[in-house]
């Protein structure tokens, strides 16, 4: 499941996704920035969200597990762009 | 290691802004080749707008100018268009400009009494609403064309747009 907002000005965001990416290109300029850095640390993966203003997540016993939360608390705080970003 | 993907929308679907219009209790006039605006033309009163010429070399050079050439120069520009969007209330309209690259300009007049209607129907002077509306009208419509399932569309209390979409062939 893919989520996208339309903000009130007009402007798109999104996780980024393959799948979407074709259907994003019709729709104007598209800009992608990362958001996030997974990594090993201290007891585990962990998930750094400080792009997007957000905590370090983690540590996660498994690397799939990282993502997971990353991409969830990305949703949970509704897509915020990076750092730089447009 | 997630991205964040942003779209700068840029007008270039007639049905999806008909549709856009549609939602906003808007006219599109197909085919309209003028709008109206204020009738004694561009007075110089307020700086030229973004987005009016087709590059910012142009803009800049328009900004540049006597104000006597600027002047002859906004009126040759300023109520013409290739379709218009009427706007209930609204003494002036809105124009749509096809652009050199495929997409259209969305132009009017919010100065004075004659544009204020259109100014708070299209939620300020960058038509926010139009754009969104529109953006929502081809974000759906691209997204099935690429075989993407439309699960659920929720307006937020921010107002923005929340589409949830289930990723089909691409």
């Amino acid at each position: 499941m893919h989520e996208v907002i339309i903000d009130s000005a007009g402007q798109i965001r999104t996780v980024y996704s393959d799948a979407l990416a074709p259907t994003l290109a019709k729709l104007g300029a598209v800009s992608i920035a990362r958001a996030s850095m997974v990594e090993p640390g201290a007891g585990g993966w962990l998930a750094d969200l400080a792009a997007v203003r957000g905590p370090v997540l983690g540590p996660f016993a498994l690397r799939a597990e990282a993502l997971a939360a990353e991409v969830k608390w990305l949703l949970d705080a509704g897509t915020p762009i990076p750092t730089g970003g447009k | 290691m997630s991205h964040v993907a942003t779209v700068d929308v840029r007008v270039t679907d007639l049905e999806a802004m008909k549709e856009a219009c549609a939602a906003l209790g808007l006219k599109f006039m197909e085919g309209q080749k003028s709008y109206r605006f204020y009738s004694s033309g561009w007075q110089d009163d307020s700086p030229v707008p973004d987005g009016l010429f087709e590059t910012a070399e142009e803009t800049a050079r328009v900004r540049a100018m006597s104000k006597a050439d600027r002047i002859k120069r906004m009126n040759e520009v300023l109520g013409k268009c290739d379709h218009a969007i009427r706007v209930p209330g609204a003494e002036y309209e809105i124009g749509l400009k096809s652009r050199a690259d495929g997409s259209y300009s969305v132009t009017y007049d919010w100065y004075g009494s004659g544009g204020r209607a259109i100014l708070t129907a299209l939620g300020g002077e960058k038509a926010p609403k139009l754009v969104q509306e529109y953006a929502n009208a081809k974000l759906k419509s691209e997204a099935r064309r690429y075989g993407h399932i439309i699960e659920s569309e929720e307006r937020m209390a921010d107002g923005s747009i929340k589409l949830r979409l289930l990723a089909g062939r691409y």
